[in-house]
């Protein structure tokens, strides 16, 4: 990012993931988010005297899955350490974190979808370590707090190398890292929920020199937009310092998102000393080559490689391969919708009208959807057929997010509701006989050359068929009661209904 | 094999190596000799579990006064739990009691180190003077699950940190031989209860020496196990990767049938295993290495392991002697690591989590500092200092890493030693007990103690403490059993040995 001030931008992230494991990475607490506070807490997690860590297995497991997505070699064996540190959050007075033996090392992503073309960048090691508590600050009226909840949730610290060279990139390393830690179910990735943050690392290289800058650590960026705001502000924050002539100050900031900017949290004069050493309460960590494969094996198709498939292989538009190929949820209702028989692209567009629209409006997630793909196709195969018209097909829809007869049997529902389109003949003729009795002023007028007065009708028809008539079958058919002879006296024929049933199959 | 040991008939030395250790000369006959014999007459219904727990805390509150083997008594949970026992009883017939709860109903002690659900637990420290924990630690209730009845806590060194137990915050504990010595440290209590009668079990923690070497000094058994066998969960961190929790008894039997009901994996200590002992050797071989026996600065030291040699060889097994240079790296070694740990591991205790919170000091760091300036003894101080001085950016290398590595070169010399023989025969302690303030002002003085005892500590191996008899003045001597990995029992059968070999 050369802005002609002869620097150019080096960035780094420090990413953190929270593991979706059932219980925490040290002790048999449940982990979960928005708990009453201290209510998932343990002699463990509280740190009290004579209380011993142990390790999740599970959490092992989907750290070394989270490696292996992100491309990096898994250590056979990898060790537990104490940092050690004060901090009123922190029980043990240190952090069982990984030091000089992390899980997970020598990876790197791809990332794709820049102006620039796809760029590769490092993955310096992704290690298995535990999260702190929540200091409450006056949540009370009574000073400051601390919440244990969060204590010992298990977490991947996943350490970018410097390879970041413009804030676009530094955000679609984050998009990447959560699009495919997403997909094989090792986090929900929440950036809004703190499940996945991010420490942003800013210098600046100086072009005619090659010498690296200070290093400035920002903190307390919670968005995807915040990582690339936040990067760029530091940019130009370090460009205007050196172009007054001035010194960067080695430090940690503080991100403001609101304010757009970020504020100094504390100076770095010296590297903190946090005197690790091997954690004795835990062994050595060990993982046989056949685990790693089995979980190897385990690894879903990521979004990206989703999304070419989508658009090479299934026809879809760039953008709605984009919008479907993540997160799983959604993936997962495509795909199964598609397998069931729904054309691609009608269940692209139904996913990203209606299903999107209905999920926005109930403020629901693309998880919550309490229905899979076979549902959905049977409602479009109606939809397709000319059963069921749009309209209708949203009225079943959020029925079937209520129901689960509806969701089971969309056009049994469609039916219920008396939304099945009356196809053709007898059906649709009727009902234009019923509307052209109740407004003779109308057909008067038609008769008359007064065209309106054909779409008052055709307006009146459809509100008639609740949306259960497809417009233009509609319209044929009040054209072809409207010109017939004798129409004045529609409505009165008798249920000379539904075609068909006749013929037994013998 | 004479060559190597002192004359066995030194002036300073009358050896007696008894099976079941008697109490000290003075001290009031206990119901039974031993454990297990208690535990025999309380199944006879000779006398009910609720009169020997009764009898047990009469006993206390009428002479622990003398020695300060207590820190803390929990008569009214220990006689709900005698009358458990007695009601259990009458619903069992005496053979299935014994194999269920071999203790049933047998008073015993634990250190205060190690937690007792709802009962104050304090490490002999004043910052924890009013910590009460809501769990118990798993070696506790695997004692009370078999059949012994808790009735306190028992008095040791701060944070288990010392050789004498002198540093508690209630002050020393005095040894039932001689109440001006010490009676070791820092499971001082734990050894001195046993020695003035007062319960036959107890259980203590070992960290370089602090089972073996106050059972020692007062003439009791004291096995510090395999690194692992016995569950941490809820024993007070003091050095992590040398902590090990123990028994003593005044028996072998009654340590032969405890032990291998407190050992065993438990889920919440990821150190914890499942016991694998080794086959038994058919013609077990004894090795005396010469540097343990150079560190004895007290003849009659010597001269009890040559009288154990002595009895090894009547009794067939021959004893070789060897050498075990890496021991001069012990002290250090073991200083500098369970300094750096112990600095991490009490680095909670600071006021604001918890412990003895100051009322001086403005600033958070302030009130910090002054809580535990105040809350900790010189002692435990001393070593927070050590420790985060060998961790510290700069010194890691020179200090932490190089006493890994010696710990990594004890280990490998321990585990040569064991391809040529079966057990180590040394003494347990450079001398017998010294008197009370002797050392305490002279750390280097008292940090030597640990010579016979921080090596089998540093390669995670069992050791047992066995009385051995007495100097001159009376004073209990005892040496030490090392043997490999989960050899827990032979060594109880070699110590059985040296008791059965006439005099
Ligand atoms: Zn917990």
């Amino acid at each position: 990012m050369n802005r002609g001030t002869g620097h150019s931008l080096v960035c780094g992230l420090e990413i953190h993931v929270e593991l979706a494991t059932r219980t925490k990475v040290l002790c048999a607490c449940p982990n979960r988010f928005g708990a009453e506070p201290n209510t998932l807490a343990c002699p463990v997690c509280a740190g009290l005297p004579g209380a011993l860590p142990v390790l999740n297995a599970e959490a092992v497991r989907l750290a070394v899955l989270a490696g292996l997505a992100l491309d990096c070699t898994i250590r056979s064996r990898s060790v537990m350490a104490r940092k050690n540190y004060f901090y009123p959050d922190m029980p043990k007075g240190y952090q069982i974190t990984q030091y000089e033996e992390p899980l997970c090392v020598d990876g790197s992503i791809l990332l794709d979808d820049l102006p620039g073309g796809p760029r590769r960048v490092r993955i310096e090691r992704a290690h298995l370590e535990e999260d702190a508590g929540k200091l409450l600050h006056d949540a009370f009226g009574t000073g400051t707090l601390v919440d244990l909840n969060r204590c010992g949730v298990p977490l991947l610290e996943i350490v970018g190398a410097p390879d970041l060279r413009t804030p676009e990139e530094a955000r679609r390393m984050m998009e990447i890292v959560r699009d495919r830690l997403e997909a094989c179910g090792v986090s929900d990735c929440r950036m809004e929920e703190g499940s996945l943050r991010a420490d942003v690392n800013v210098s600046l290289l100086d072009e005619a020199t090659g010498q690296f800058g200070t290093r400035v650590e920002i903190k307390n960026v919670n968005s995807f937009r915040a990582v690339e705001r936040a990067v760029a502000s530091e940019a130009r924050r370090q460009e205007r310092i050196l172009g007054a002539g001035g010194r960067v100050v080695r430090e940690t900031r503080l991100w403001d998102d609101g304010r757009g900017e970020s504020r100094p949290m504390r100076r770095k004069e010296t590297d903190d000393d946090y005197r690790y050493f091997p954690e004795p309460d835990l062994p050595a960590l060990r993982i046989g080559p056949e685990e790693v494969e089995a979980l190897r094996r385990r690894l879903p198709e990521f979004p990206a490689e989703r999304r070419r498939r989508y658009r090479d292989e299934m026809g879809l538009l760039d953008a709605d391969a984009l919008l479907l190929c993540r997160p799983p949820a959604v993936a997962r209702l495509f795909e199964s919708a598609c397998a069931a028989g729904a054309s691609p692209r009608a269940a692209a567009d139904f996913l990203r009208v209606e299903v999107f629209r209905h999920l926005n409006r109930a403020g629901l997630d693309p998880a919550d959807v309490p229905f899979g793909g076979e549902s959905l196709a049977r409602l479009l195969a109606a939809v397709g057929a000319g059963r069921l018209a749009p309209v209708g097909a949203r009225r079943v829809l959020e029925r079937m997010f209520e129901d689960s007869g509806a969701a089971a049997d969309p056009e049994g529902e469609a039916e219920r509701q008396g939304l099945l389109i009356r196809s053709g003949g007898v059906g649709l003729d009727d009902l234009a006989r019923r509307v052209a009795a109740a407004h003779p002023a109308a057909c008067q007028d038609l008769r008359a050359g007064k065209e309106k007065a054909f779409s008052f009708l055709l307006g009146q028809a459809m509100r008639e068929a609740r949306g259960g008539a497809d417009p233009k079958a509609l319209a044929e058919a009040l054209r072809r009661v409207l010109s017939g002879p004798g129409h004045e006296s529609a409505g009165l024929t008798g249920p000379a209904e539904q075609a068909g049933g006749k013929g037994d199959p013998a | 094999m004479t060559a190597v040991a002192a004359p066995r008939t030194d002036p300073s030395y009358r050896p007696f190596f008894p099976a079941v250790a008697p109490v000290a000369p003075g001290c009031p006959a206990p119901l039974a000799p031993d454990a297990v014999a208690l535990a025999s007459r309380l199944r006879q219904r000779d006398l009910s579990c609720e009169e020997a727990v009764r009898d047990a805390l009469e006993r206390v509150g009428r002479d622990d006064g003398q020695y300060s083997c207590f820190l803390g008594l929990c008569a009214d949970r220990a006689v709900e739990k005698a009358r458990e026992a007695d009601r259990r009883l009458s619903g069992l017939a005496a053979d299935e009691a014994r194999h269920a709860f071999p203790f049933l109903g047998v008073p015993a002690a634990v250190k205060d180190n190690l937690c007792l659900e709802g009962v104050r637990t304090t490490c002999g420290s004043r910052m924890l003077s009013s910590y009460v924990p809501p769990y118990t630690a798993t070696t506790v209730s695997r004692l009370e699950a078999l059949g012994a009845v808790v009735i306190g806590k028992l008095n040791m060194d701060e944070f288990a940190m010392g050789a004498s137990s002198e540093t508690s915050f209630l002050g020393p504990v005095r040894n039932p031989h001689a109440t001006d010595r010490v009676a070791g440290g820092s499971s001082g209590g734990s050894a001195a209860a046993l020695a003035a009668g007062f319960v036959p079990l107890s259980l203590g923690s070992d960290t370089g020496g602090s089972i073996r070497q106050p059972a020692a000094f007062c003439g009791v058994f004291g096995l510090k196990p395999t690194y692992g066998a016995m569950s941490r969960y809820g024993l007070v961190a003091y050095a992590s990767s040398l902590d090990q929790p123990g028994p003593l008894a005044r028996s072998l039997r009654d340590l032969s049938v405890l032990f291998p009901g407190l050992v065993g994996r438990d889920p919440r200590d990821a150190t914890s295993r499942a016991p694998s002992p080794p086959p038994v050797p058919d013609a077990p071989r004894a090795g005396v290495p010469e540097e343990y026996l150079a560190a004895s600065t007290h003849p009659a030291l010597r001269a009890a392991v040559s009288e154990a040699v002595r009895r090894l060889e009547a009794a067939g097994i021959p004893v070789l002697p060897l050498s075990l240079p890496a021991t001069r790296l012990c002290v250090p070694a073991y200083y500098i690591l369970a300094s750096a740990e112990a600095s991490s591991n009490l680095s909670r205790f600071d006021g604001v989590r918890y412990g003895h919170r100051s009322a001086a000091g403005e600033t958070l760091a302030e009130r910090c500092a002054a809580s535990r300036t105040e809350g900790f003894g010189l002692e435990v101080r001393r070593r927070i200092l050590l420790g985060t001085f060998v961790l510290s950016a700069g010194y890691q290398d020179q200090y932490y890493g190089r006493a890994q590595k010696a710990r990594e070169a004890i280990r490998e010399e321990f585990r040569r030693a064991f391809g040529t023989v079966d057990f180590l025969v040394t003494p347990a302690t450079p001398e017998p007990a010294f008197r009370i303030g002797e050392k305490i002002t002279d750390p280097i003085a008292m940090y030597s103690q640990d010579i016979c005892t921080v090596g089998p500590s540093l390669a995670g191996l069992p050791a047992l403490s066995v009385p051995a008899g007495h100097t001159a003045e009376g004073l209990p001597v005892g040496i030490q059993l090392i043997g490999p990995a989960w050899s827990e029992a032979f060594l109880l059968a070699m110590a059985q040995r040296l008791a059965e070999v006439p005099a």
